[in-house]
């Protein structure tokens, strides 16, 4: 019995021992377990890699500059978002032009009705000269000058509107000038690409312009191509 | 009067075909950015009178206009070639491949109804 009693004991004591280890290893996992969610809190989010990390990585650390430096790039946008400004301005100037066209051409409907009532009215004013006609006579051919104020209004408008879109060249001519540049920029990186034997794949570009001239001196450019061209008919240039 | 204007400029276009409409030649006017482009255009579609311009990527002007000159079925479509070279030895080099006339932009629409009407012959 008192073996046995012991060996109650014994069991109770282990018991005890064991219950009182796993209460330290929830204890220590509990903490654990705390402190790695204290630590993740503090610790910044993990970020998606951008492109430009990527390449990065792919150079060794060596970091390219990031996507607004790129000045090939910038450049050829400015070159694409004149364009598409300068055509959006053409457009509205394309309207501009026929809403005049329309308006001249309403003009014009008006017109044979107003000078047959004009006839009319210069019949009566000179067969009745006394009457009050003679007054509505006066405001009538006011209506007829005003008529011919809008038609020269209407020329002037169109006039401007052509120069305007003629103006509009300038873009293009914009454009060549920044391309120059590129093709600079471009021999440059060619020049350093060469170095160290990397390949660079591009998009087809336009050959750069040798000459643009400078608006004073086109009258004398348009001459001198003129006399050019008249050489080559008569077989001067060889 | 069917007219093909190339040039990879599509400001540059929309000025030539709206020139073209203002000066009285705007019947139909095709269009195209390249000289590539502009020779698949005429295969299906003989053209009147081509206005191209010099530098253009994929195909320059420089080379369309030998590739027309060496073709039979265009080889007397009258070209008016226009662009910003001013130089007198590219103004040569231009007449010889073929062109026919040559504007240096910016161009007025007088300067361009008179060139058409000496390459049509309408004028001397």
């Amino acid at each position: 019995m008192a073996d046995t009693q012991s060996e109650i004991d014994a069991l109770i004591a282990d018991f005890q021992q064991e219950k009182d280890d796993s209460v330290e290893d929830i204890i220590d996992e509990f903490v654990e377990k705390k402190e790695e969610e204290i630590e993740e809190k503090a610790m910044p989010p993990k970020k998606e890699k951008t492109e430009d990390e990527e390449e990065a990585e792919k150079l060794r650390g060596v970091r390219l500059p990031p996507q607004e430096h790129r000045v090939i790039d910038r450049l050829d946008e400015i070159n694409k978002e004149s364009e598409e400004k300068v055509n959006k301005l053409f457009e509205r100037l394309e309207t501009i032009s026929t809403e005049v066209d329309e308006i001249e051409n309403l003009i014009e409907s008006i017109k044979p009705y107003v000078n047959k009532h004009k006839e009319f009215m210069d019949f009566f004013v000179e067969h009745f000269p006394k009457t009050s006609v003679k007054n509505n006579y006066e405001y009538f051919k006011n209506i007829i000058n005003i008529l011919n104020s809008i038609e020269e209004k209407i020329n002037i408008v169109r006039d401007n509107t052509f120069e305007a879109m003629d103006i509009l060249q300038f873009q293009d001519i914009t454009r060549q000038k920044i391309e120059r540049v590129i093709a600079v920029i471009k021999a440059l990186h060619d020049y350093l690409n060469s170095w160290f034997a990397s390949s660079f794949e591009d998009r087809p570009r336009a050959r750069v312009a040798h000459t643009i001239v400078d608006e004073d001196d086109k009258e004398k450019i348009d001459q001198e191509v003129d006399e050019i061209i008249k050489q080559m008919q008569r077989g001067e240039v060889k | 009067m069917k007219i093909i204007t190339v040039d990879d400029s599509s400001t540059m276009r929309r000025i030539i075909k709206n020139t073209l409409k203002r000066i009285g030649y705007g019947d139909e006017i095709l269009e195209a950015e390249n000289g590539k482009e502009a020779l698949e255009i005429l295969q299906q579609n003989p053209v009147d009178l081509i206005i191209t311009d010099w530098n253009m990527p994929v195909m320059d002007g420089l080379t369309f206009v030998k590739k027309i000159r060496a073709d039979h079925k265009f080889d007397d479509v009258p070209i008016i070639m226009v662009t910003t070279e001013a130089a007198k030895e590219d103004i040569i080099t231009a007449l010889k491949a073929g062109v026919n006339n040559y504007i240096v932009k910016p161009f007025t629409p007088n300067v361009l109804k008179e060139k058409i009407e000496q390459v049509l012959g309408l004028k001397d």
